[in-house]
């Protein structure tokens, strides 16, 4: 008969925290989001693919998942840097609060979450975040 | 109690969420507060009608055994803890004690001053303290005082309710509001579905003609209240009858349905009758049987290519005639016992010259020969089919075969008798066995099983994987499932087949047959509705009206109920019949409805009226095929079609069977749509509701220990986990009920959602759990973008309908 192995898990999680942390950071980076008018160029219609959705905040997980940028200072310069690029407003004090509160509560959760679980995490608070802003919109933000 | 009044309590009951709170609890079984309550008083009806109490007595009765408990409706209680008469002081959520409510709920009940006074003092609202003390709890006294109604309440009728095992009932045999009224108790050891339901319907019966009166059921047994135990001795010497009379009258009730007959029909190259035990039951059978070769192939039409020297439909022809002289062969054989039984083939010489009188003796020759069947070469077979033919009177080609089937029923119909006595079913026999089943009280059985307990086991006797008796037969993979790898009675990982079978015994055998009478799909689901812990005659009665609804083609609605549930779940907090009766009458309106009942019925026409749609509509008294489909969806017509979609299988106080084919998803995926109905039932039959995963199994989980038991599969405990309904062992509380139906209903309405923007895939229900609901979100989107329609709609409430599943009710 082939061996059991038993498995334990080394590594404590505290999922509450964990779980709490990731709704802080869902909640600073849709309220940035909020804030974010984009550009629309002559007559044409706005998009609603993801990607437009997302706008800086989809640059902003792609560069921390990547590792691309780690200083919080850096990461807000460039989101800060897209924001003006592609929005039809510039950034507001508030916005600018939440996406600093975001960048740095992404960040803390990047440090207390166990690597295994890191990328589902990203990908539930892109989710969430793309969902908040859809509601947003077709709730009757200014954005639509 | 009164109709009105009785749709009150239930308003009140659920408006105040009883049925979302544990009133019992134990390893033995959960039961809600709406069900105790419910049943407390069924049962003290009962027991004041058998003690003659006068009407008003009787109202009180019933009315301070509804509320008994009410005072479980505390905080305090709900979190486990006990409570006592203080703390019912105190103001609950609404702003009121619970003695307020007592008083506006028995005010708008019309009870006068005196009366409510009466219940008020007597009511011991479930408190730790002075649960059965009167006295102790009379200070001061504000009414007048019903010693009787408050012993058959408190003492009996509670006391009843609240047993958890019929073994406990030994232990106070009597009851405490009248001495000379005893209790008694009858049970069986395996719950095996048809079988075991048949067996307490006789019993049932027994004890009725007895003079004993049923007043709680369990699912393996019944308790009875009465006096004459001598009566019942000698009745117990009739039990085989009993048994053998209820399994007759199923079989023969069930026979009619057009289904058994058929059952009976093999193939021409094969057994051509493999299940004579199908056909010889009653005249209805023969006709289904009959009707049944009529249309096989090789009658209408036969292969005819060996055939030269004559005109294809005239070969067509003669061999479709040759086909049923095999059968009547086959059928002859049988009635004779192997051509053994002179005087059944004298009866059937005579039936054969007087239906047929032209045709010459050589064919009746062939036929009591058994020379038909035998015969190979095809010049002898066209000659004998030609005799026969000749011998006719109808000469007109199409009308041919309908009449020599027609004679050959008649021909039948004679020999019946001799066909029923070598090989019908052995009902005597059935019932001798079935007479093991029962554990209390013990007849004097030969029982193999305790045998070799006793006398140690005999190397290698077979036992059945099912129940445990003696194994008798050889099993099909169909009736144990395919789980063949996680039993311990075959190798791991090996499939059946060949000489590897599993073996079960014949009372398992013949539960799967009678299964396959009523089933029409192989592939079915099956649901098991117990009472939790125990009903009472009162339940029971609601349980029959939700059945004689025959509504059940609104289970297969999952669209619509969910959107129900999710727009007004307070509809439900009704009387379960008003709540049916409210949405067959909203689903009726449906076009879409309405045009399925109308294909059903036609093709229904097709089968059994060969599309004959006036003697149709005549038989069922209506004028129009519109009429006849409302007469159907207010369930008037007393006809089976595929609209049905769920079966009732029977109905006996203990519990209901059910039914319906499985659906075509991933397992898992289908068990969270299972889930969804099987909540929705355990919400308007109020009871629990179980899932069972093998096929012909007896049922194992007897004991209610919450509102829906779903098994142990893993793929659905993630996503019940995901959505923060509890599980324990399987079971959804009965807590989590409402929130469950919720959030299923969400997930259902989202399903359908991304169905109707082309997203149609295999586990579609389980990724709408497992995703992130941006993810759901972002597909729809993007589905709607490929269809060049923004549907802001579609967007908005499938983000409402996640949020709902989101949510920590």
């Amino acid at each position: 008969m082939r061996p059991i192995y038993w498995t334990k898990e080394a590594e404590e999680v505290d999922r509450e925290k964990i779980s709490e942390m990731e709704k802080k950071t869902i909640e600073h980076l849709s309220d940035y989001l909020k804030t974010f008018y984009p550009k629309k160029s002559g007559e044409a219609e706005y998009s609603y693919t993801k990607t437009s959705i997302m706008g800086p905040i989809g640059k902003l997980l792609s560069a921390v998942s990547s590792g691309k940028i780690e200083n919080p200072d850096a990461l807000i310069g460039y989101i800060v840097n897209i924001h003006n690029a592609t929005a039809d407003n510039p950034l507001s004090k508030h916005g600018k609060e939440h996406l600093e509160n975001g960048v740095k509560a992404l960040l803390e959760l990047r440090a207390v979450a166990p690597k295994r679980m890191w990328m589902r995490i990203l990908r539930e608070v892109d989710y969430a975040v793309y969902k908040n802003k859809l509601e947003y919109i077709l709730g009757g933000g200014k954005n639509e | 109690m009164d109709e009105q009044t009785l749709k009150e309590l239930y308003k009140f009951a659920l408006g105040r969420g009883w049925h979302l709170i544990e009133a019992k609890w134990s390893h033995r079984g959960k039961a809600s507060l709406l069900s105790h309550s419910v049943n407390v008083m069924g049962i003290a009806e009962r027991l004041a009608e058998l003690e003659g109490l006068s009407e008003k007595e009787k109202k009180l009765a019933c009315l301070l055994a509804f509320l008994h408990d009410i005072g479980k409706e505390h905080p305090k209680f709900r979190n486990k803890k006990e409570f006592t008469h203080k703390d019912l002081r105190e103001k609950l959520s609404d702003g009121k004690t619970i003695e307020e409510v007592v008083i506006d709920l028995l005010e708008r009940l019309g009870l006068s001053e005196d009366e409510i006074n009466s219940i008020l003092d007597m009511l011991p609202y479930g408190a730790i303290e002075d649960m059965n003390h009167f006295e102790c709890m009379l200070e001061p006294r504000r009414g007048k005082d019903f010693p009787k109604v408050r012993r058959i309440v408190h003492e009996d009728a509670d006391r009843l309710a609240s047993l958890k095992r019929l073994e406990d009932v030994e232990r106070h045999p009597h009851l405490e509001s009248d001495d000379s009224l005893k209790l008694t108790y009858h049970s069986v050891n395996v719950v095996r579905g048809i079988l075991t339901s048949i067996l307490h319907r006789a019993l049932h019966r027994l004890y009725e003609d007895a003079g004993w009166h049923p007043i709680v059921f369990f699912p393996e047994g019944t308790i009875y209240v009465g006096k004459d135990v001598k009566d019942l001795e000698k009745k117990f010497d009739d039990i085989e009858e009993y048994i053998a009379r209820e399994l007759r009258f199923f079989i023969h009730e069930r026979s009619e349905d057009g289904e058994v007959g058929r059952k009976a029909v093999g193939v021409i190259v094969q057994t051509v009758i493999p299940a004579p035990e199908y056909l010889y039951i009653s005249e209805h059978t023969v006709r289904d049987f009959w009707d049944a070769i009529r249309q096989q192939r090789s009658i209408d039409n036969p292969n005819v290519e060996r055939i030269s020297g004559i005109s294809e439909s005239e070969a067509k022809e003669l061999i479709g005639l040759y086909n049923l002289l095999i059968y009547l062969t086959e059928v002859v054989k049988q009635c004779t016992d192997d051509y053994k039984d002179e005087i059944a083939k004298d009866v059937f010489k005579k039936a054969f010259e007087s239906e047929f009188p032209n045709v010459p003796a050589d064919v009746l020759e062939c036929i009591i020969s058994s020379k038909i069947a035998n015969t190979k070469p095809i010049d002898e077979k066209m000659r004998v089919a030609k005799l026969f033919r000749n011998g006719l009177e109808t000469k007109v080609r199409e009308r041919l075969l309908d009449d020599v089937v027609s004679k050959f029923k008649n021909i039948t119909n004679e020999l019946r008798g001799f066909g029923e006595k070598y090989y019908g079913i052995d009902y005597d026999g059935v019932a001798r066995e079935l007479m093991k089943d029962i554990s209390y009280p013990c007849f004097k059985v030969e029982t193999d099983v305790w045998d070799a307990y006793i006398e140690g086991k005999k190397r290698g006797t077979p036992l059945c994987i099912l129940c445990s008796n003696r194994a008798e037969t050889e099993a099909i993979a169909s009736i144990v499932g395919k789980a063949e790898s996680f039993t311990n009675f075959m190798r791991g990982g090996s499939k059946i087949g060949g000489g590897n079978k599993y073996r079960i015994c014949s009372l398992c055998e013949l539960e799967s047959k009678l299964r396959s009478l009523s089933m029409s799909s192989k592939e079915y689901v099956e649901y098991y509705l117990i009472p939790q812990i125990s009903i009472s005659p009162l339940g029971m009665e609601e349980w029959e009206k939700i059945i004689e609804l025959r509504c059940n083609w609104l289970f297969n609605h999952d669209l619509e109920l969910s959107d129900l549930i999710i727009n007004d779940m307070d509809r439900f907090n009704n009387r379960s019949v008003d709540v049916l009766v409210e949405i067959r009458e909203n689903a009726i309106k449906r076009k879409n409805v309405r045009r399925r009942v109308e294909n059903a019925l036609k093709s229904y026409i097709r089968r059994e009226y060969g599309g004959d749609v006036s003697s149709f509509l005549s038989d069922v008294e209506v004028s129009s095929l519109d009429e006849a489909v409302d007469k159907y969806l207010k369930g008037e017509l007393d006809i089976t079609t595929q609209f049905d979609y769920l079966t009732l299988h029977l109905i006996t106080p203990n519990y209901v069977m059910m039914s319906h084919p499985k659906e075509s998803d991933r397992e898992d995926a289908n068990y969270l749509r299972y889930l969804f109905r099987m909540l929705l039932m355990s919400r308007l039959f109020g009871a629990s509701v179980i899932l069972k995963e093998i096929q012909c199994e007896p049922l194992t989980q007897k004991v209610s220990k919450g509102a829906v038991y779903v098994g142990l599969s893993l793929g659905l405990k993630k996503a019940l986990d995901k959505l923060g309904i509890r599980t324990d062992n399987g079971w959804v509380g009965i807590e989590d009920t409402d929130k469950a139906l919720l959030k299923l209903s969400a997930i259902i309405q989202l399903f359908y959602i991304m169905r109707g923007v082309q997203i149609d895939k295999k586990g579609l229900l389980l990724e709408i759990v497992n995703n992130p609901p941006g993810r759901v979100v972002c597909d729809i989107v993007n589905a709607l973008q490929k269809t060049k329609k923004f549907g802001r709609n579609d967007i908005l409430k499938s983000i409402k309908l996640l949020n709902l599943m989101e949510e920590t009710v």
